[in-house]
């Protein structure tokens, strides 16, 4: 509830930056894998959707 | 394959519509007043209610929350059933919805101007309207979610996973900002303090523009731009990267309000590299828009939806080049605090959303009341006027904000700064007015398109339902061929929603985190002390008043800023700052070095009749102050809500604030006594006169004190 209790410290605290910048590399690299790998035809068919409704 | 029939209810869509309009007036309407009162500050009337302070937050409160709101819910009534096939779950749960909102609008526009407020921007309204919010947004993600399961249309379109996104993210922002400790039905304190208050209200801020004026647009523009263009987007493909890498980034940009502050620098450097790394997405969206309209170019000279259209993400890519220009730290240093911080968001709010909402209702309405649109003409003089409106706006705020900047940066070849700061305001305000005359135009067009709406309504006649039919999902075939693992998640709603709020919570966890945990972030400062009683409750005066909407307390560390205002702030001076008041706006200057910098007396007269003191200032007056008598009967729960909070008040000292509170007020008027200023110790202009006579002098009292870290 209060804020006094504070973890005196984070080991090492220069990971943090790090650590987003893995995630976000990891992130890109699956969503661009994905992406480059889908299904031509099934992406057209999606994107007609709200054209079709 | 037996069909199945459902109905797309339009009377829903249109209450929202006919909501967004109204409110796109009153938002837009205060707007205009709030403009001319930095030119002519005769027109804050005198009055508390109609002070500037007041009706800023409730000019922004209404535009995002109730025009573009509306306009959002009006888009999402619209698409989300066609594209999904199937009716929306719970009439009932869209009219509480509606309903509910519309409360919330008007509680808001009530207790705005009466001075109740929490304070931090963007999320003034207090805590009980927050918990209202809290609940309307829940009732409208019930009845999304269960239209989404009850769907009969495999594929969730993209525009989906945008409004999935804005749900999950916005309840995620509103819920950890507005944690708050009440102190009675209409005040309340927030839970950080500081340095923490400002990286949570900049990361809810920053996201609030994130995730309600941007990904529930992006939704609306991957619905009505194929469809008002006939043609389906650009890339599909994209769209999938646009999503997840906006919503992914977007999230970590917040500190970029905060550089040069006493933010910790590691947590500025993120917020900058990422704030850089959203142009990526954002112009990769936008071009996404702009492409879908390739081919159509015909068209476009035509039809004002489509021109609309196309100056909303022309101002869409406008902004967020901008925007990630604006937190490179050397442009920052340059543009913080001034009106080209002004001049984005409205680049953003009136091109962006405005055009883009306008583009929807003149595209929507015509087809809920079966007819054409009353005049193209019209909407072509609706579109030209807004756009010079537009430009008439954010021009001359431009000129102000480099032309400020320049002066307020100068030295004399002596060492001297070259100008007053009143002398930086009265300069630019030629620049103020024209800029009230561009927001005016601007508002000309919104009634102009409103009369041609109506028209149309009239010349048609409103179909309260549309049909349609398709098979149950239950009894579609799934697709054949290898499966992809993005369209088991595009199948699968909740585990999109999961994703989203995983992916969205990574960067705001990171940022902050640490600075929660982690007590080097913020180095204490021994002399640093509570506020006594009495300044206490000035501070609430000075948060009621709103002077954080025109003043800052963070003097960064500049040579002009130090040299003009003092000593650069630290962290560890607003460990007791429940909320935090650095301020994101100088239309006066900055006051984190306020104290003793002038008499009593002067406060007092300034506070009455500021023009009578600086000649040419833009301040309104503020002559109630004089004549209130302060509540004192609120102390005793305001000083236990901060003991609970973690101020080190000594235990039992609510019951003896009050008499501390007195003896203060009465030393305060005494020295106004002897000045000939005839003021009773009891009045609110007391409490404040003794704030701002603190404001920075736990720094000035001691400078022979170390910085210490505790451990």
């Amino acid at each position: 509830m209060k804020f006094k209790n504070y973890v005196t410290s984070i080991e090492n605290v220069n990971i943090y930056p790090m650590v987003s910048l893995v995630i976000f590399t990891v992130f890109f690299a699956v969503v661009t894998w994905y992406v480059l790998s889908a299904n031509k035809e099934k992406m057209e068919k999606n994107s007609q959707i709200p054209i079709n409704d | 394959m037996q069909l199945e029939k459902f109905s797309f209810d339009n009377s829903i869509v249109r209450k929202f519509a006919f909501a967004t309009v109204l409110w796109a007036i009153v938002g837009m309407l205060v707007g205009v007043i709030i403009a001319f009162q930095l030119a002519y500050p005769a027109l804050n009337l005198g009055i508390s209610y109609t002070s500037f302070g007041r009706l800023r937050p409730l000019h922004t409160n209404a535009v995002i929350f109730a025009f573009v709101g509306n306009g959002i819910y009006t888009g999402v009534y619209y698409m989300m059933p066609r594209l999904l096939k199937t009716s929306m779950w719970s009439k009932a749960l869209g009219l509480i919805h509606f309903w509910g909102w519309q409360l919330i609008i008007v509680a808001a526009a009530v207790t705005l101007p009466l001075g109740l407020t929490q304070g931090k921007e963007y999320a003034e309204l207090i805590w009980p309207i927050d918990i209202a919010i809290t609940l309307i947004w829940v009732v409208f993600g019930i009845n999304m979610f269960a239209t989404i399961l009850t769907r009969r249309e495999r594929h969730l379109y993209v525009a989906i996973w945008f409004i999935i996104g804005t749900w999950v993210t916005v309840a995620l922002l509103h819920i950890v900002n507005s944690f708050s400790l009440p102190t009675s039905m209409t005040h309340s304190y927030s839970w950080y303090a500081g340095v923490q208050d400002a990286l949570v209200q900049w990361w809810y801020g920053h996201n609030a523009v994130a995730f309600f004026l941007t990904t529930p647009m992006l939704g609306i523009m991957y619905y009505f731009i194929p469809k008002a263009a006939g043609r389906p987007v650009y890339s599909y493909k994209w769209s999938i990267i646009h999503f997840w890498a906006l919503i992914f980034i977007y999230i970590w940009a917040g500190p970029h309000h905060l550089l040069y502050t006493a933010l910790p620098d590691w947590a500025q450097s993120l917020g900058v590299v990422f704030s850089i790394m959203l142009i990526l997405p954002s112009w990769g969206g936008m071009l996404n828009g702009i492409f879908t309209l390739r081919g159509a170019w015909d068209k476009v000279k035509e039809d004002p939806i489509l021109k609309m259209f196309i100056v909303a993400l022309t101002c869409y890519g406008m902004s967020t080049f901008e925007g990630p220009m604006l937190s490179l730290k050397n442009v920052n240093g340059f543009a913080h605090y001034t009106d080209w911080i002004v001049a984005h968001v409205h680049v953003g709010a009136l091109g962006w959303n405005g055009f883009l909402i306008f583009g929807m209702l003149y595209w929507l309405v015509p087809r809920i009341y079966n007819t054409k649109l009353h005049s193209v003409k019209m909407a072509n003089t609706h579109f030209l006027i807004g756009t010079v409106g537009i430009l008439l706006y954010a021009i001359p705020m431009y000129w102000a904000a480099i032309s400020q900047a320049l002066m307020w940066k100068q030295f004399t070849p002596e060492g001297q700064l070259k100008f007053q700061f009143l002398e930086t305001v009265t300069r630019i305000i030629p620049m103020y007015i024209l800029r009230g005359l561009g927001g005016t135009i601007y508002l000309v067009g919104v009634i102009i398109m409103v009369v041609n709406l109506i028209r149309t309504a009239k010349a048609g006649s409103f179909v309260p339902e549309e049909y349609g039919e398709a098979p149950a999902l239950a009894a579609q075939p799934l697709p054949e061929g290898k499966a992809y693992w993005h369209s088991i998640i595009e199948r699968r709603p909740v585990q999109m929603l999961v994703m989203s709020l995983i992916v969205v919570s990574v960067g705001g966890a990171i940022e902050i985190i640490p600075t929660f945990i982690v007590k080097e972030n913020v180095p204490t400062i021994s002399t640093v002390k509570p506020y006594t009683p009495l300044e206490l409750q000035g501070r609430d005066i000075y948060i009621r008043e709103g002077c954080y909407t025109c003043h800052s307390q963070m003097v960064r560390p500049f040579r002009d800023e130090v040299a003009r205002y003092g000593d650069y702030s630290k962290a560890g001076e607003s460990v007791y700052d429940h909320p935090f008041q650095w301020g994101s706006k100088r239309t006066g200057p900055d006051l984190a070095r306020q104290a003793n910098k002038y008499p009593n007396s002067w406060h007092y007269r300034h506070m009455n009749e500021p023009e009578e003191i600086s000649q040419g200032s833009i301040m309104p007056p503020y002559p109630w102050l004089l004549d209130n008598d302060l509540d004192i009967s609120t102390t005793p729960g305001k000083i236990r809500a901060m003991q609970t909070l973690g101020v080190p008040y000594p235990e039992g000292y609510d019951q003896k604030a009050n008499n501390d509170l007195k003896m203060q007020a009465d030393e305060i008027a005494a020295d106004l006594n002897a000045n000939r200023i005839k003021a009773k110790s009891g009045k609110e202009i007391i409490a404040l006169i003794a704030y701002l006579q603190r404001l920075g002098a736990d720094l000035k009292k001691a400078p022979e004190a170390e910085i210490k870290t505790l451990h």
